[in-house]
């Protein structure tokens, strides 16, 4: 490894931290059959992890972060500064840069035989398996509800973070083959 | 295009160095989620106080509340149901102050304030190899990289409306990515030509 890719593997940390915050931006989108509407963000998380690594993939998500509680309105719907971290579902998006790392850290040992549905599943297991586990108990210990009741409230975001994943394996996968340089 | 939630002013909240409010806001944080009514009227006048020395509006702390409205509702609605409406509106109410006292120290500190303390924080990093100058590096290059990608974006998605492509999600995320991670090996090879090297 050289130091021009060590360069190149920094400098992309806080380019997608900057994918995250620009996908803040975009409106939800509001979702058939369910009264939620969902955030492009999280599908830069997953992206982070599949297309940087684990290392990388955390980085950027915690450049994302610092620039929040530096005060920057980056979060969707233009929420930003201390008091983004002070609400009930901050523990979802604490938990992107630690999402960001075990999608990131399966996606590395699937890279040399990667394909969309096999990208799709690091995403889910990492993006929403690992947010939803630091999202939950932290809503459930800020609104002192049960854990049950806080993943029962949750579960309306589930169907969009699926379909948020398999999008994810596929733009990855696409980005991939585009752009060879890219190794997580 | 990057506008910090900073209000400019010259209130002693002002001109309190960022370290000291973040370390208050951290008591005061702790001291109200942890506590009962005495806590949440008393920490509520504190930060009532805060807010009318920031110069802060009632109109900006009902902007402050909105993202917490939805959610806030259902928690008391449940709450309600579940254990009593006392208790309900103790929770809703802890919640809203915690959410006023964070923004009010956001809304009277400058970024480059708040990065100063950031490296403070980070600075024992030092001793595990890591450096906290990196980390700031890390973030204004983040800040630097914003505008472009918004820019890409916005042309990506333009070249796919006059094709017709605007409907296909995939079309417009792959070429912003791709696009993406070459204007950041661009900028490498540049650091790189300067003789800039990581550590």
């Amino acid at each position: 490894m050289t130091g021009a890719d060590d360069l190149k593997r920094l400098v992309r940390v806080p380019a997608f931290a900057g994918v995250v915050a620009v996908l803040g931006l975009l409106p939800p989108i509001p979702v058939p059959l369910i009264p939620v509407q969902i955030s492009a963000q999280t599908l830069g998380v997953m992206l982070a992890g599949l297309l940087l690594g684990a290392r990388g993939g955390a980085m950027a998500l915690f450049v994302f972060l610092a620039l929040v509680a530096l005060g920057f309105p980056l979060l969707a719907g233009g929420r930003g500064g201390l008091g983004a971290f002070a609400g009930p579902g901050a523990g979802f998006f604490i938990a992107w840069p630690l999402a960001a790392c075990v999608t990131g850290f399966l996606a590395h040992r699937i890279w040399a035989r990667y394909t969309a549905w096999r990208g799709a599943i690091c995403a889910i297991v990492g993006g929403i398996g690992a947010m939803y586990l630091v999202g939950i108990p932290w809503m459930a210990a800020v609104a002192h509800l049960s854990l049950s009741q806080a993943a029962l409230g949750s579960a309306a975001f589930l169907p969009g973070d699926i379909a948020k994943a398999i999008l994810a394996g596929v733009v990855a996968g696409l980005v991939r083959r585009g752009y060879p340089a890219i190794q997580p | 295009m990057m506008r910090a939630v900073y209000r400019p002013g010259d209130s002693a909240l002002h001109r309190m160095p960022a370290g000291t409010k973040l370390l208050s806001l951290a008591v005061l944080a702790i001291w109200i989620s942890t506590g009962g009514w005495p806590a949440a009227v008393l920490g509520g006048a504190i930060v009532g106080f805060g807010w009318v020395l920031a110069r802060l509006s009632v109109g900006d702390a009902v902007a402050a509340l909105r993202g917490l409205v939805l959610l806030a509702a259902i928690i008391f609605i449940a709450q309600a149901f579940l254990t009593s409406p006392t208790f309900a509106a103790l929770i809703v109410t802890k919640l809203a102050i915690l959410v006023l006292a964070a923004t009010v120290v956001s809304m009277t500190t400058k970024v480059a304030d708040m990065l100063g303390v950031l490296e403070r924080v980070l600075a024992p990093l030092k001793l595990i190899g890591a450096s906290p100058e990196q980390a700031s590096f890390l973030i204004v290059l983040a800040i630097r990289f914003m505008p472009a990608i918004a820019r890409i974006a916005g042309e990506v998605r333009e070249a796919q409306r006059a094709r017709g492509l605007e409907r296909q999600p995939f079309a417009a995320a792959v070429p912003i990515m791709i696009r993406t991670l070459r204007e950041a090996d661009a900028v490498s090879e540049a650091l790189a030509a300067r003789g800039w090297s990581p550590r």
